[in-house]
């Protein structure tokens, strides 16, 4: 009803009774009305004047001044609920016209919301990422007070800076430390559970009683490891994950207090973990730490006799928990003291040392830094397509600039045009983040399926409520960002100018000749910085997968076999099995070799120990054992670079064979065949042979030291039977674990891969950066090119005319294409040197992320100016010839 | 006058939406209406009354407008919106099922005292 009032007297009325006094007034009038009249009503029924004065006011409550105070109050309380509704209305009013409009406009609405969807999308996706695995705190209870306790050794820490700790050390550290307030150690384990008969291989570890209550972490259901669980004897105990139950024992919750068959041994359930607790997997804790990816079952760490005195062995990942207040600085200080002790007691050679990490930096280590590049190059992307719209928004802006001058001339208020045109862009990023959300949940789960394994804590990552709100603020940021140019212009509207012109279009001034010019160069920057790093990364890529890696990849198999402790408790009867595996795996159809190692190429480094010259002790290096039958090389395809292989008739004498780098590193300049080596602590074997190096750990480090050592001295239940067959490896794995089945059905073989699946594995953190930085590239020379073939259309558009005089006066369509293109590729051209100063300035922060590659790799820059060069010219032309492919008179009579 | 019914809470509005749904008033106009309805039976707090006004002005049931009474006094006179008619309705249909649920009750015949 208010609204139907003429606007005129609306605002009028609102003008008079805004103001506070005014309001208040309103009611002393209606009040002094209101009691005349009763009064007056009063008299009519036999009271006196006065009485009947004083009755009126007395009807409003016992005390007078304060009814009317209180109604003053109503009232003013009334005004502002009243103006705060006007504002809605007006705004929604705004919203309203705002979609209408928008809605004659579906190329510019389909254009900005594609790709603002797109950016926001985008930036979303990369955001839940590095939120989840960088800036999130871990799981834990107060993680910023874990940390990660390694040991320096001496005459390892060349190879190897830090290193797991050793049990006899970290019995020693529980009992002297007080700058902790708990330390506990964790060791992985392989375990075989027996459920329906089937044998099943499940990564577990083994962890002290305490590790639980360290990190502040209960079981979900039951109970975890109550004190002194980890001790011999009542340790037949075990803690299961959220995934194992629900698996194998269909979450029945009355699995506490069940007993399992574990290695053949029956150990009793006591708990069952929430399903988000983990430890992190692989070496998250450290190097050489190499948890299981997927951890089933925590058992009580229980240090056997062995155990607890080795000294050599190096095998516990040690979390502590800072007590409040004490720095990660003071426990390494406390440590190193007694680490000094220690090396006293054990040897007049030994120096240790400790070394102090925060859990979270250990955990996120070299994924925070690709993660946050990622998120820049988005970022970029993002900026890339606001400056796009902001264009977009301004070429609306003058098309309309008619109308608002009318509308000005009309009363129309300048900030309401602002609000307009801000709210317009905000309606626009709306739409475009709703889009982005879109595409992000349908994004996210296309990045966390092809996310490197090694990305940790790459599976909690979601769409959750704090990514939610982020993309939410980036929303209304961009919004305004987008809508800031566009409303200053409205509210600069002159209506005099705007009108005097008398055209439509109005001539486009120098400034907006500047302003698009300005517009591509930003963007063809920003694109060419992108361009560069995903340039750089794709070649580094090709180049770690042209690396030398030492063995074959084609036509290789490999099976991993679990030999159970239980029935093959002598390495005899390991031998024994090795013996009716390979003779069972020869004869599948298509294979030709067998060979069992205990560890493959590139699967992590396993055993490692020192070596050295038994002639010259300073010769030493700490190396890699393998247990190998004699085809290993051949199978595996490591070529032999003298001497040979083992083979049978080495059994029985102590042999091995060397790596390069071992033999360079011992016998510097001299062939070390038929010397002598000292293997382990005090066995010395004849080296018989040197084969090429292998990458162990990844194909971007040096091959490892490595030695040989034949398979039949030290046979291990861990091990991998390789094969090499001749068509397609995939195609023999089915053969190839029945035949390992028929050599012994209760021996587990938990995984079957190709070496070509080891390598893509090991590869697929830098695949990751590549499919990334190349996609998001590729979006802004997308975008890019998108937008200066917009610029271009627009201002040709904005100057038919021109051309068509020009043309009437002789100029050919080849003399117009050149003046466009001139026009066109010069901001290009200064975008190009700028990107590329850019990112040779910027190319010291992604250089240790590359392999092989500098930053200002020729090849690449020149690539990228020919790829932009192209598409700019191609953004360029394709206007250009339209333009002058009109009608001359329509281009002289426009309208 | 002396045992009359003071008004129940939050049934004030909705009469006040009924006066107006008779004819614009100012504020006395629909004091004395109801007076007059409820046969004096209910007792009107008149600040009440005017609190009632502002806070329907407010949420838009009501709008007001300065005009003149018959005596040529300047008067505040409110004025029902289609908003306010739709409540009206609404709450009055609200209130009859009310009543009526009490009224069953309470007039339920066995346990008479």
């Amino acid at each position: 009803m208010l609204r139907s009032l003429p606007p005129r007297v609306r605002r009028a009325f609102r003008l008079a009774i805004r103001r506070r006094r005014f309001t208040d007034d309103d009611v002393d009038a209606e009040l002094r009305l209101h009691v005349e009249l009763r009064a007056e009503q009063l008299v009519a029924s036999g009271w006196t004047l006065s009485g009947a004065h004083t009755e009126a006011r007395r009807r409003f409550g016992p005390s007078w001044d304060d009814a009317v105070q209180h109604l003053h109050r109503s009232g003013r309380a009334r005004e502002d609920s009243l103006a705060m509704r006007e504002t809605l209305d007006s705004l929604w009013h705004d919203i309203r016209y705002t979609v209408r409009s928008l809605g004659h406009a579906p190329r510019f609405v389909t254009a900005a919301v594609l790709t603002l969807g797109l950016g926001l999308g985008t930036t979303t996706v990369i955001y839940s990422l590095v939120d989840h695995v960088v800036l999130r705190p871990l799981p834990y209870t107060d993680p910023d007070r874990l940390v990660i306790v390694r040991e320096v050794v001496s005459g390892l820490s060349e190879t190897y800076p830090s290193m797991p700790a050793n049990a006899v050390h970290f019995m020693e550290w529980r009992r002297g430390c007080t700058a902790c307030e708990g330390m506990a150690a964790i060791k992985r384990a392989r375990t075989t559970l027996v459920t329906n008969g089937d044998p099943l291989r499940l990564g577990a570890a083994r962890v002290s009683a305490n590790l639980f209550s360290l990190l502040g972490v209960r079981a979900a259901l039951g109970r975890t490891f109550a004190p002194g669980e980890d001790q011999r004897g009542r340790d037949g105990v075990v803690v299961l994950s959220d995934a194992l139950w629900h698996r194998q024992f269909g979450g029945d919750p009355g699995i506490v207090g069940r007993t399992i068959l574990l290695d053949a041994n029956p150990v009793q359930v006591i708990g069952v973990m929430p399903p988000a607790f983990t430890l992190p997997p692989g070496n998250g804790l450290g190097a050489l730490v190499s948890l299981p990816a997927q951890l089933e079952l925590y058992r009580p760490l229980a240090f056997t006799d062995h155990e607890s005195t080795a000294q050599g062995e190096y095998d516990y990942a040690v979390i502590a928990r800072l007590r409040p207040g004490a720095t990660a600085e003071q426990l390494r200080s406390q440590i190193d003291g007694i680490e000094a002790r220690v090396a006293e007691r054990e040897g007049p050679d030994t120096k240790l040392g400790a070394a102090v990490v925060p859990l979270q930096q250990q955990v996120v280590g070299g994924s925070g830094r690709p993660l946050l590049l990622l998120l820049g190059a988005v970022g970029a992307v993002l900026l890339i397509v606001c400056v796009n719209l902001t264009n977009l928004s301004l070429a609306r802006h003058v098309m309309r600039q008619h109308e608002s001058a009318i509308r000005v001339a009309l009363g129309a208020g300048r900030e309401r045009l602002a609000r307009l045109a801000l709210i317009e862009s905000l309606v626009v990023a709306v739409a475009g983040g709703l889009f982005g959300l879109l595409l992000a949940q349908w994004g996210l789960r296309a990045l966390v399926a092809i996310a490197p394994a090694s990305l940790p804590r790459v599976s909690e990552v979601q769409l959750d409520a704090r990514v939610f709100i982020a993309a939410a603020l980036l929303t209304a940021f961009v919004g305004v960002f987008v809508g800031a140019l566009p409303a200053i212009r409205e509210a600069r509207t002159d209506p005099g100018e705007a009108l005097k012109a008398g055209s439509r279009n109005a001539t486009m001034g120098r400034s907006t000749a500047r302003r698009r010019a300005a517009f591509i160069t930003a963007q063809v920057a920003f694109t060419t910085v992108l361009l560069v790093g995903a340039g750089l990364f794709l070649a580094s890529f090709i180049r770690v997968l042209h690396v030398d890696r030492g063995f074959q990849t084609d036509h290789v198999l490999a099976a991993d076999v679990a030999i159970p402790y239980a029935t093959y408790a002598t390495q005899d009867r390991v031998s024994q099995f090795y013996d009716r595996a390979i003779s069972e795996v020869s004869a599948v159809p298509g294979v030709t070799g067998v060979a069992i190692a205990n560890g493959l190429p590139l699967e992590g480094e396993i055993w490692v120990n020192g070596v050295s010259r038994p002639d010259s002790p300073d010769h030493h290096v700490s190396a890699n054992y393998r247990f190998v039958t004699p085809s290993y090389f051949a199978v595996v395809g490591t070529p032999l670079r003298s001497g040979h292989a083992f083979t049978d008739t080495d059994r029985g004498r102590h042999v091995v064979v060397v790596s390069e780098r071992v033999a360079k590193t011992l016998w510097p300049g001299e062939s070390p065949v038929g010397k002598q080596l000292t293997v382990g602590w005090q066995k010395t074997a004849e080296v018989v042979g040197v084969v090429a190096d292998v990458h162990t750990t990844s194909l971007e480090q040096e091959g490892s030291a490595l030695i040989y050592l034949p398979a039949w001295d030290n046979p291990q239940w861990q091990a991998a039977v390789i094969v090499r067959t001749v068509g397609e490896p995939a195609t023999v794995a089915t053969a190839l674990r029945s035949a390992l089945r028929r050599a012994d059905p209760t021996v587990p073989v938990p995984k079957i891969r190709t070496m070509a699946d080891v390598v893509s594995s090991t590869v697929s953190a830098r695949r990751f950066q590549v499919v990334l930085f190349g996609l998001f590239a590729f979006m802004a020379l997308v975008t890019a090119s998108i937008g200066i073939y917009g610029v271009i259309s627009q201002s040709l558009a904005n100057r038919t005319r021109e051309i068509g005089v020009r043309m009437a006066l002789g100029a050919r369509p080849g003399d117009v294409h050149r003046l466009v293109l001139r026009e066109g590729l010069t901001p290009v051209a200064v975008g190009l040197l700028v990107g590329i100063t850019g990112a040779l300035l910027g190319g010291r922060v992604i250089q240790s992320l590359l392999f092989e590659v500098q930053p200002g790799d020729p090849l690449t820059i020149v690539g990228v100016c020919v790829v932009l060069g192209l598409v700019a010219v191609a953004a360029c032309a394709i206007p250009a010839r339209r333009a002058t492919a009109m009608e001359l008179m329509t281009m002289l009579h426009p309208d | 006058m002396t045992d009359r019914m003071p008004v129940m809470k939050g049934t004030l509005d909705v009469l006040v939406l009924k006066a107006l749904a008779w004819a614009p008033m100012h504020g006395f106009e629909v004091a004395s209406w109801l007076e007059s309805r409820s046969d004096s039976e209910l007792e009107l707090d008149d600040s009440g009354l005017y609190q009632a006004l502002y806070r329907l002005e407010g949420r838009r049931l009501i709008t007001a407008e300065w005009g003149m009474t018959e005596n040529n006094r300047r008067a505040r006179y409110y004025r029902l919106t289609s908003a306010g008619r739709t409540q009206l309705r609404r709450e009055t249909a609200t209130w009859l099922r009310y009543a009526a649920a009490v009224t069953s009750i309470l007039t339920d015949a066995q346990p008479a005292s």
